[in-house]
Parts: C-alpha cells; structure tokens; sequence
C-alpha cells in the first residue's frame, strides 16, 4: 500500500485525545484563548466515556471565602507525602475554585443551599465536597462543547502519536465500529485519555486502559509517579459503577472485617472510617495477611434522607443497590463485601510528567488530568486528584495548546512514520488466527492484582510479575487478533496495559522505601533522606531509561522533617500481630 | 446478566443506548433499526443505557459478566 495514500487525513489546529472532563475543559479553554479548529476525539463517546461520567457525586474544591489555604496547603502536602510539586499544588489551590464557578455557569448541577451557597459535606480526612448529580456533570460539559463549535469524534481509538523533528504533529488510530484506520495532523496535541486502571471492577476503569500512557511512553515522553499506584474499593461480587465510596465514608459508613471489627480504627485512629483509600487497601491487606478477611460496609444506619440523598447525587450505583437488594425503598438492608480492586494510575501517581503549562518533553504535546503525573497529588486523591486536578490542568492545556497553535509555523506529517504505524495498529486486524485479547487482559489483571503485588510489595514478588509481563508482552500481546473493529479495541486495550503494567513494576522496584500505597515489606521505612526525590522513566525503543530527581523542598513552603520513620502500616501491621516476612 | 432486556414494544429505535454505551456493548440493526447486545462480555452494569433511555425500554441488572481477578 502506498503511504502517500491516506485521502481522508483529518486536520486541525488543537487536536484533544479523550473527551472527559480534562478533555472538554482543554477543548473550551482553546476555543475561548482563539484557536479557531478544535477537535476532541473519545474511543467512546464525549461526555459517557473514562471516570468523569462515573466520577461519584463528589468535587473536592479549596474555597476561598471559606477555607483557609495555609491549611489545606499543608494537610494536601502531609498526605501526599511530601511528593508533591508544591509550586503545582499552589497553581491548583488558586484555580480550582474558578473552575468550580465556571462550571456551573456551564450548566453543570451542583447541590446548593437556599442562597445559591454550595453545600458542603464532610468525605474523606477534613476536606468538604460539593456534591453534584453524577453524569449530569459530563452530559453539561458535551453540550457546552458543542455550543462553542467545537468538533466532536466519537468511536475513535487513537493509538499512536506521530512525531516529526522532536514535536508532535499527529495521530493515528482507528474507528471502533467501521474498523477504518484513520489520520490526524494538528498544530498542537493535549492528551487526557485519563488513567490506567488496568479494567478492574469500577464503571470508568473498564475503560481507562492507558491508551494515552502507552502512546506518550511510545513516543518518548517523560513519565514519572508510576511507581506510585491507588487502590481503589469495591463491592466484591457485583458490579457497581463509580461506587460512590467517598460519600458513604463522609455519610458515616461502618467498615468491619470478618470477625466483625471496625478494624480501622487500628490503622488510623484519627480519621477511622473517614481514611484514606491507601490506608483502606493497606489496612484490608493487612488484616487479609492475619486471616481476617472479607470486609463489608455497613451503612444499615443510615436514614431514609441519607439514603434519599444518595439515590440523588449517585443515581446509577444506588441503581446496582437497588437490584441487588441491598437498597429496599429508602433502606439499606444488607452489608456489601468490599475490597480492594487492582493497582491502578488514577486520580494520582503515574502519568506525563507536564510543566506549569502542562507541556511535556516533547514540543507542541500536553498533557492533563489522570493521564498526567498528577503533579499537585503526591500520593494521595485527598484534595488535589482526580475531576478537580482534571479541570485545573484541562484548562491550563487548552489555553497553551492553543497559543503554541497560533504560533508555530508550517507542519508536515511524517508520511513514511505513518505507514509504519498503519501497519502496527491494523495487523492483528488482518489475521486470521490469534490469542483472545480477552487472554491477555485476564493474564495482566492475574499478575498485577494480587494484594502482595499491588498493595504489600517485595522485590522478589515484584522481580517476578515484572518476568511475567515481559513474558505476556513478548508471547501473547504480538499474537492477539481481532475478529472485528470491537475486538481491534480490546487488543490494543490490552497492549496498552501491558506496556503500564511492566512500566509500574519496574518504578515499583526502584523506590527502595515506603511511601503511598508502595509499601515495601522488604523496606518499611519512610525514608526522607534519601527518598524524597521523584522517580523519571522513558522509553528510547525497547529500552526503559530511568533516572531520579531529587524533590526541591528547600524552595517549598511545607518541609519534611529529614528522618527515617517506619510506615504507619508496617507498625499497625506488627500492633496487630502479624509478623512480616 | 449486565443489560438484560430491551423491550421492543416501547423501543423506538432512537439510537440513544447505542451512542451512550461506552463499552460499545451495543449496535444497532440497520434492517429492524433496533439496538443489539453484541457483547455481552463487555457490559459492566452501569446503567447509562437504561437511565438514558427516553421510554424506559431497557433494564439492567449488576450481574459482573467479565471474570476480574480479585486480590484475595
């Protein structure tokens, strides 16, 4: 086939991959700073697809009038552990309020008192939420998109970037539906394609594959936070889309083990069953490691308004409630087993490392929301992850993709590139034999997902899942095939993944401590001497090269103490009875 | 059993559940202009499709339809 044949090559100034929140907001904020064409293409459609439209009813929003920003500076930094960018943490302290507004005069619904005042309800650790009505928020932000002109592709997977002299000029991927493979060229490319949740068992992670993970790392961008991995929560034998954990937490939700404990007052005697999610998935595997699993929540106790307010604000998990029999009228009536689900790059840890514009290392490329580093998060989602960070950067990459688009000069696809990569992503396309994508996702999923791997990790353990991967990614990834278009996407789902997983690992075996949910049997301190430093990976081909960079706290205004301390897991651990091996 | 009927009598043929799922578990039967569920597999009970259709046609149940490792 010739390559100078691609008839239907689609051009634009500021091309966004993935049409969440981050997506939308790029695309709004590029309109608004003047780039006249842009275009946001999803894999699913804009404004159903990734975490925004399953995100759980809750914003968390620093708010001026109300909130003291020393305080909340400080609380976001202690639990993120001091990995945080703070120069980016102050940057989104001062927006994310801004965007709040914006956003309801978008039309987006949130819950509001009698003066138009924002109410405002406890959730995890001391920060408050605005509550908003689930997929209200991304069917608001769709429309708004298209009131402003802005184009819309729906169905497309975009699978790879298309650089040309050290900048981004374009993509490729294919039609979900039509199987045709298809061209872009843009003047300037933000990526929000969200995280990489590996399609464990919440709504937004069965699609948020790392597809913009793997084809930033493809093209030689800079990645960094991907030894630091969530854990999100689930009910263990059903399905129940964005769960809604953080409301049940700020509502008074009980957590008790198999013996009936409310265990996590072990864990975390201050907040309990308001902790953390790395403090859930770390105590849960705790008390699994001592035999005392499964857990439940109990959130029999509510009341009929509790219950009211949560078939409100969380419409389709309370629907899942309901069909399972758990919610009867306006009452819940059974416990729900509930566990950790898969390691995953979500509302923070691994993604593009970005600057203050949200550029990345690669000229005329941004990056925003779950599919960045999370810059401002550290390890934790506590204030500064997920849909506020996705709106914060979405805007900040809409607004200099858009000046880079008006300022860059003449461009030109690299045609022979784009051959090249017709040909990777189109082969298992036109084979007529193959592995079952289906085999490779449950192989990465079984690799990665087991508490010693993703939650208590040791070097050996973690030596070994990183021999696996390689092997999946060297036997079964370039075997897959694809009976049709929907297929061709799982296949490339699971490529994707499998590029994540070996790249988690391999950062997962450099941090020589323990910090986040990386705790480290093998290194159970928290180690600020020689550890506070962020972990950098790209790729050159094959290779992976890493380096470390040491965390500027010197010029920060929130300074750890320089101490070794053993992790808070490793003493409830040992304050529990178990005895790490 | 993920979405687990659509009721044809009320289907309307808007396409609505099609454009919605972002699993792409559906696809619409050009000849009869009705939504099929193609692949089951993928349906993770989310619930847009039934919430988002306008007659009520759909209905769905959180039976998990793809096998997840769990981590215990």
């Amino acid at each position: 086939m010739k390559n100078d044949k691609f008839e239907d090559i689609i051009e634009t100034e500021v091309l966004i991959i993935g049409g969440g929140l981050a997506g939308a907001y790029a695309a709004i904020k590029a309109k608004e700073r003047g780039a006249q064409k842009v275009l946001i293409v999803d894999k699913s459609y804009v404004g159903k697809s990734g975490c925004s439209s399953f995100a759980a009813g809750v914003f968390t929003s620093f708010i001026p009038e109300e909130d003291d920003f020393d305080f909340w500076f400080k609380e976001i930094v202690n639990h993120g552990e001091y990995m945080n960018d703070q120069e980016w943490l102050g940057l989104h302290l001062s927006e994310v309020y801004e965007r709040v507004r914006e956003m309801d005069s978008f039309g987006v619904k949130f819950a509001k008192g009698k003066r138009g005042e924002f109410i405002r309800t406890p959730g995890r650790g001391e920060f408050k939420n605005i509550k908003f009505y689930g997929p209200q928020l991304m069917e608001a932000m769709r429309k708004r998109c298209e009131q402003n002109n802005i184009k819309l592709i729906d169905w497309v997977m975009m699978t790879d970037l298309v650089i040309r002299d050290g900048r981004a000029v374009g993509t490729v991927g294919f039609h979900c539906r039509s199987g045709d493979f298809k061209v872009f060229k843009a003047k300037s490319i933000v990526v929000t394609t969200g995280g990489c949740r590996f399609k464990t068992n919440l709504s937004g992670h069965r699609m948020t594959t790392g597809d913009g993970h793997a084809m930033l790392l493809r093209a030689g961008c800079e990645m960094m936070n991907l030894e630091i991995n969530q854990s999100n929560l689930a009910a263990a034998n059903f399905e129940m889309s964005g769960p809604g954990m953080n409301m049940y937490q700020g509502l008074g939700a009980k957590f008790v083990n198999r013996k009936g404990e409310e265990f996590l007052s072990y864990y975390d005697p201050v907040y309990k069953e308001r902790t953390t999610l790395r403090m859930f998935s770390g105590a849960m595997a705790v008390e699994t490691a001592l035999g005392n699993n499964p857990f439940y929540i109990d959130m029999r106790h509510f009341s009929s308004e509790q219950v009211m307010l949560l078939k409100e604000v969380l419409p389709l998990p309370t629907k899942a409630l309901e069909r399972a029999g758990i919610i009867i009228g306006d009452k819940i009536v059974k416990q729900i087993e509930w566990l950790p689900i898969g390691p995953c790059w979500g509302s923070y840890g691994g993604g593009a490392r970005i600057n203050k514009n949200c550029e990345t290392n690669i000229s005329g490329l941004f990056v925003a929301g779950d599919a960045s580093a999370k810059m401002a998060a550290g390890t934790n989602e506590m204030g500064a992850g997920a849909l506020p960070n996705a709106a914060v950067t979405g805007a900040i990459a809409g607004r200099y993709a858009s000046e880079y688009a008006s300022e860059v000069g003449e461009y030109q696809l690299d045609m022979d590139a784009v051959g090249k990569l017709r040909e990777e992503t189109m082969a298992l396309f036109n084979r007529r034999k193959g592995v079952d994508p289906e085999h490779a996702i449950l192989s990465i999923q079984e690799t990665i997902t087991p508490y010693k791997v993703a939650i208590i990790k040791k070097e050996d353990r973690l030596k070994r899942a990183l021999d696996q991967i390689a092997d999946i990614r060297s036997t079964v990834i370039p075997y897959t095939y694809a009976v049709d278009p929907h297929h061709l996407r799982l296949a490339h789902e699971a490529r994707n993944m499998a590029l994540c997983a070996e790249l988690f690992l391999h950062a997962a075996l450099m941090r020589k401590e323990s910090r986040g949910i990386g705790f480290r049997e093998d290194f159970p301190f928290r180690d600020n001497v020689n550890w506070l430093k962020w972990i950098i990976l790209k790729m050159s081909g094959q290779k992976v090269l890493s380096k470390t960079e040491d965390i500027p706290v010197e010029r920060y205004k929130v300074r750890p103490e320089s101490t070794i301390t053993e992790h808070p897991l490793s003493l409830a651990g040992k304050s529990r009875g178990l005895k790490w091996e | 059993m993920g979405i687990r009927r659509i009721n044809e009598a009320l289907c309307t043929g808007c396409g609505i559940c099609v454009d919605h799922c972002s699993m792409d578990v559906l696809r619409m039967d050009d000849e009869r202009n009705k939504p099929l569920i193609m692949y089951l597999r993928d349906c993770m009970s989310c619930f847009m499709c039934e919430r988002d259709c306008p007659v009520g046609a759909i209905y769905v149940v959180p039976t998990r339809e793809r096998r997840i490792p769990l981590p215990w």
